[in-house]
C-alpha cells in the first residue's frame, strides 16, 4: 500500500475562491503546550465544503487539539486557520461566537445535561443564533424551535423520545441526540471528536452512519477523528493522519487499507 | 516515618505494619492540638462541679414548668405560624439573592478573578456575622417585628447557600458546556441551560438545609424583638411563666422536627 505522506515542505496551495462558505484551510499550523515540546508543526490542508474527513493518529499526536485549534479554542504557536475563509485568530470575541455559531460540536462523552429532557438539549444547540431563555427549556421554547428540535430528532431517529430524560437514554441514543444538537442549528461544519469511541460496536456503526447520512444530506462540512481505522476507511471521503508531529498522511479514503495506516501508530 | 513491628505470618513473609508510627511533627501536631483543647476547657470555665451543682435547679425548673400550660396556646400558635412563614420568606429571598451572588463567585464560570473574589467576600460577610446581629441591625433599620427577622433570615441564607450553590456549579461536568462553547453559545446561556441545571440537586438539597436552618434560626431572632414565637419564650422566661416557656420549647421542638422531616421526605422525591 502507498501513503500519501504529506509533510511540512508540501504546503498545499490556498487558492482564493469565490465562496469558501463551509472551507478550512489551515496552513503551517503548529501547537505547544506550555513548556511541552512541539505536539505538532508545519500541519496544513484544505477541506472543500461538504468534505467528510477523518483524523487518525496515535493518542497524544493532536488530532483533539487540531480541532480545538480549528474552533478557536486553542491558540497556535504558529500558522493560521481560516474557516468559510475567515481567519480565526483575528476574530473578535463577538465574531468569533458567530463563526462558532455555524459549527456543530461532537464529543466523544456526548456531553448532553443528564437532567434535562432530549428535546431541551437539543434545543440548546440553536442557542448561538437565538440567545436567552427560549432554548434553555423546551417548556420555555417558541413553537418554530421545538419544530425544528424535532425536525433534527427525526433525522436521527429518535423524535419518540424527546420528552425522555437524557440521563435515561443509552451511550448510542445519548450520541444521537448530541448529533440532533449538532445539527438543529444548521451548521455548515461538524466536527466529532471521537464520537464512537465509547460505544460498542454495532451503537458505533449506528452512530458513524447517521453522522455521514446527514452531513452528505445537507452538503455539511464534516471532521472526525478517531482510532477506528475501519470506520475512517468506510465513512470519510478523505483522510489525515498526524504521526511524529506532522501531518503525515493526506490521501483519499478508497485509496488507503487498514494494514498501511496502522504504521501511523508505531 | 517508620513503621512499628512487623508481624510474620506462618509463610514466613513479613506483612505490612498494622500501625505507622507517626512523624515528629505530626506528634507535635497532636500535642498542640491537645493543648489548645486544654487552654480552651480553662477559658469556657468548664466545671464538672458546677453542672453536679445545677442539677437541683435545673429539676427545680421542671418541676415548675410541668405541665406545660396551654392557657396561651391561640396566641403561642399564631407565634408560631408567624415564625414559620418569616422562615419561609426569609429562605425564599435568601435563595433568589444567592444565586447571582453564587454565578458571580464560581471560579471559571462567568466572572474573572477579581469579580470572585469580591462576590466571594460578600457571601462570607454575610455567612460570618451572626443572625442575631443581622436581626439587631434590621431592628434599628425597619424597626421591631417579623420583617426584620425575615430580612435577618434572608442575609444569613444569602450567606449560606451562596457558597454552596457556588461550589455545587464549580463542581458539575464542564463537557456539556465545552460543547455548548465550542458551538458559539454564550457564557450566560451555558450557565443557565447546562450548569445550573446540574446543580439543581445540590441547589435543592441546600435550599431544605437552609429552610431547616432559617426554622431554628426565626425562634432566636424574637429575643431580640425581632417577630416569631422567640418573643413570647424571652417574656415567658422573664416573668418565671416556666409552663408557658416549656409549651413554646415543645412547639419550637414539634415545627422543627415536621420541617426536618418534610425536608427528609421532599429531597428524597426531588432528588431521587
Amino acid at each position: 500500500m502507498t501513503l500519501t505522506l504529506v509533510h511540512g515542505a508540501e504546503t498545499p496551495k490556498l487558492a482564493a475562491r469565490s465562496t469558501a462558505e463551509g472551507q478550512i484551510s489551515v496552513r503551517d499550523l503548529a501547537v505547544r503546550h506550555g513548556s511541552n515540546p512541539v505536539v505538532f508543526s508545519e500541519v496544513s490542508f484544505h477541506i472543500e465544503r461538504g468534505e467528510t474527513v477523518a483524523l487518525i493518529g496515535a493518542n497524544g499526536a493532536g488530532k483533539s487539539t487540531l480541532l480545538k485549534c480549528c474552533l478557536g479554542l486553542m491558540a497556535p504557536a504558529n500558522g493560521e486557520v481560516r474557516m468559510s475563509g475567515q481567519p480565526i485568530g483575528g476574530l473578535g470575541t463577538g465574531a468569533l461566537r458567530r463563526l462558532r455559531g455555524t459549527v456543530g460540536f461532537v464529543a466523544q462523552k456526548h456531553n448532553l445535561v443528564s437532567r434535562l429532557s432530549v428535546l431541551s438539549n437539543v434545543l440548546h444547540g440553536t442557542l448561538a443564533a437565538n440567545p436567552g431563555p427560549g432554548a434553555w427549556l423546551h417548556a420555555l421554547a417558541s413553537a418554530t424551535q421545538r419544530e425544528r428540535a424535532m425536525e433534527a430528532l427525526e433525522r436521527v431517529g429518535l423524535a419518540h423520545l424527546a420528552l425522555k430524560r437524557a440521563d435515561q437514554l443509552s451511550g448510542g441514543q445519548s450520541q444521537r441526540v448530541a448529533i440532533a444538537r449538532a445539527l438543529v442549528g444548521g451548521p455548515r461544519f461538524i466536527f466529532a471528536d471521537e464520537p464512537a469511541a465509547s460505544l460498542d460496536p454495532a451503537a458505533g456503526e449506528e452512530v458513524m452512519q447517521v453522522f455521514v447520512r446527514v452531513a452528505r444530506d445537507t452538503r455539511t462540512t464534516l471532521v472526525f477523528t478517531t482510532h477506528n481505522l475501519d470506520h475512517a476507511l468506510t465513512y470519510a471521503e478523505r483522510v489525515l493522519g498526524l504521526c511524529e508531529r506532522r501531518l503525515a498522511l493526506d490521501a483519499p479514503a478508497n485509496s488507503l487499507q487498514t494494514g498501511g495506516l496502522r504504521d501511523l501508530y508505531n | 516515618m517508620t513503621s512499628t513491628t512487623d508481624t510474620t505470618a506462618r509463610s514466613g513473609r513479613p506483612l505490612p505494619p498494622r500501625f505507622v508510627r507517626p512523624s515528629i511533627s505530626t506528634f507535635l501536631g497532636y500535642l498542640v492540638g491537645l493543648a489548645v483543647l486544654v487552654w480552651s476547657i480553662q477559658g469556657s470555665g468548664w466545671s464538672t462541679t458546677a453542672m453536679l451543682d445545677g442539677v437541683p435547679a435545673l429539676m427545680d425548673f421542671l418541676s415548675r414548668a410541668w405541665p406545660p400550660s396551654l392557657t396561651r396556646i391561640e396566641t403561642l400558635s399564631q407565634a408560631l405560624v408567624q415564625t414559620f412563614q418569616m422562615a419561609i420568606v426569609g429562605t425564599v429571598a435568601g435563595v433568589v439573592l444567592s444565586v447571582p451572588l453564587a454565578i458571580l463567585a464560581a471560579r471559571g464560570l462567568l466572572a474573572g478573578r477579581i469579580v470572585n473574589g469580591l462576590a466571594r467576600a460578600v457571601i462570607a460577610f454575610f455567612r460570618t456575622v451572626p443572625d442575631l446581629v443581622w436581626a439587631l441591625i434590621f431592628v434599628i433599620a425597619v424597626g421591631l417585628g417579623p420583617f426584620a427577622g425575615t430580612l435577618a433570615i434572608a442575609v444569613d441564607t444569602a450567606g449560606f447557600c451562596g457558597r454552596f450553590f457556588a461550589e455545587a456549579m464549580e463542581d458539575t461536568d464542564k463537557g456539556p458546556v465545552e460543547s455548548l462553547r465550542a458551538q458559539g453559545v454564550r457564557r450566560l446561556d451555558t450557565i443557565f441551560c447546562a450548569v445550573i441545571p446540574a446543580a439543581m440537586p445540590a441547589f435543592i438539597t441546600t435550599t431544605l438545609f437552609a429552610l431547616e436552618k432559617s426554622t431554628r434560626s426565626s425562634v432566636i431572632l424574637g429575643l431580640v424583638g425581632a417577630g416569631g414565637i422567640g418573643l413570647e419564650l424571652k417574656v415567658a422566661m422573664d416573668m418565671f411563666d416556666y409552663p408557658t416557656a416549656a409549651t413554646v420549647i415543645l412547639m419550637v421542638f414539634g415545627l422543627v422536627m415536621l420541617v426536618e422531616q418534610a425536608g427528609s421526605w421532599a429531597r428524597g422525591r426531588i432528588i431521587g
